[in-house]
């Protein structure tokens, strides 16, 4: 048990140091939606996501093909990150309930 | 989300295709997955394990083809993950962290990693790791087939590192894991061959300290190797 405990406790500690791998990284990438919005004949860019409930439109400006390709990758390596850290939350909040179920 | 066992297969199969596996060696808990299968499932062999796979970089590494390991991750939501200030990477997931490990040589680099450019990854370099790769055994599962360390040089490898790790909980589970393997070979003429095999070739240093490690921790492997010592 002692050893089982041991492992259950290093899992924990190594979830928790990669939840704020995963937050520094999601903090690098461009947050929300790429919106084109078309003014005057120029084709304009935005990112559009919520802030305190309000919808946001950042505004990203022109972008050439090679650029928002770029752009597009890192939004979607945003998303795969946000939905492993979910899946990180989750995996510790079941650690957590082991941990503390074998503690009784 | 794949589990620790289908995403560890699924990587082994990853770095199987990119003709990496047959350059690097599976350290660590991990191998005990295997060790099961080349022991025909016997329960000695235990089953708990750390959710970090580490990965041996011989030293020197003879490979001629270039691969770019972090790209093969990728598609295996694994992430590369900088320490700082040592510049060492390690590639995290939800479920297990991938470690690359090589042997420290000469007078060595401190807690800077060792830069594998052929394989676009860097290493932390440790000591005593040429003892695990200089005996190696293949073991072929489910289509994968990967390099070990021989479990003889396994165990006697832990016989001599647990003392130098720093968590009391590790160095418990790295010498309940050298007891239990370690006792079991010596149940099986051939793996006794080749403890005796193994030990021999060490350094004598080395081969004292294993001897005095295993006095109080299995009296069983002390009786086995302190008379080989006494007969070298």
């Amino acid at each position: 048990m002692e050893i089982l405990n041991g492992v259950l406790k290093e899992e924990l500690e190594r979830l928790k140091n990669l939840e704020k791998s995963y937050e520094q990284k999601i903090a690098e990438l461009p947050k929300g939606s790429l919106i084109k919005k078309n003014i005057k004949g120029n084709i304009y860019y935005y990112l559009n996501y919520r802030k305190s409930g309000k919808g946001v439109f950042e505004y990203v400006g022109k972008l050439n093909k090679e650029k928002l390709e770029k752009m597009k990758e890192k939004i979607s390596e945003r998303r795969k990150l946000v939905k492993l850290k979910r899946q990180v939350k989750k995996n510790t909040k079941n650690l957590e309930k082991m941990i503390n179920g074998n503690k009784k | 989300m794949e589990t620790k066992s289908n995403l560890f297969i699924s990587t082994l199969r990853a770095l199987q295709k990119a003709d990496v596996l047959n350059e690097i060696i599976l350290v660590g808990s991990w191998c005990h997955y295997f060790y099961r299968i080349y022991f025909n499932n016997s329960p000695e062999i235990p089953t708990v394990r750390t959710l970090d796979i580490d990965f041996l970089i011989p030293n020197p590494l003879r490979m001629k083809k270039e691969v770019d390991i972090p790209e093969i991750l990728k598609p295996l939501d694994f992430i590369p993950v900088q320490n700082y200030p040592s510049g060492y990477i390690k590639y995290v997931h939800p479920e297990l962290e991938l470690e690359f490990l090589t042997p420290e040589l000469g007078r060595g680099k401190g807690d800077h990693p060792y830069e594998i450019s052929k394989l676009h990854v860097n290493a932390q370099g440790l000591r005593y790791l040429n003892l695990l790769q200089s005996q190696t055994i293949k073991v072929k599962s489910e289509g994968i087939k990967v390099i070990l360390p021989e479990p003889a040089a396994y165990i006697l490898h832990k016989f001599i590192v647990f003392e130098r790790r720093k968590k009391e909980e590790k160095r418990i589970r790295d010498l309940k894991a050298a007891k239990e393997i370690g006792e079991f070979l010596l149940k099986k003429t051939i793996q006794r061959r080749k403890l005796k095999q193994v030990f021999i070739s060490l350094p004598e240093k080395w081969q004292k300290r294993i001897v005095k490690n295993t006095k109080d921790k299995s009296p069983l492997l002390f009786d086995f190797l302190n008379k080989l010592d006494n007969a070298s």
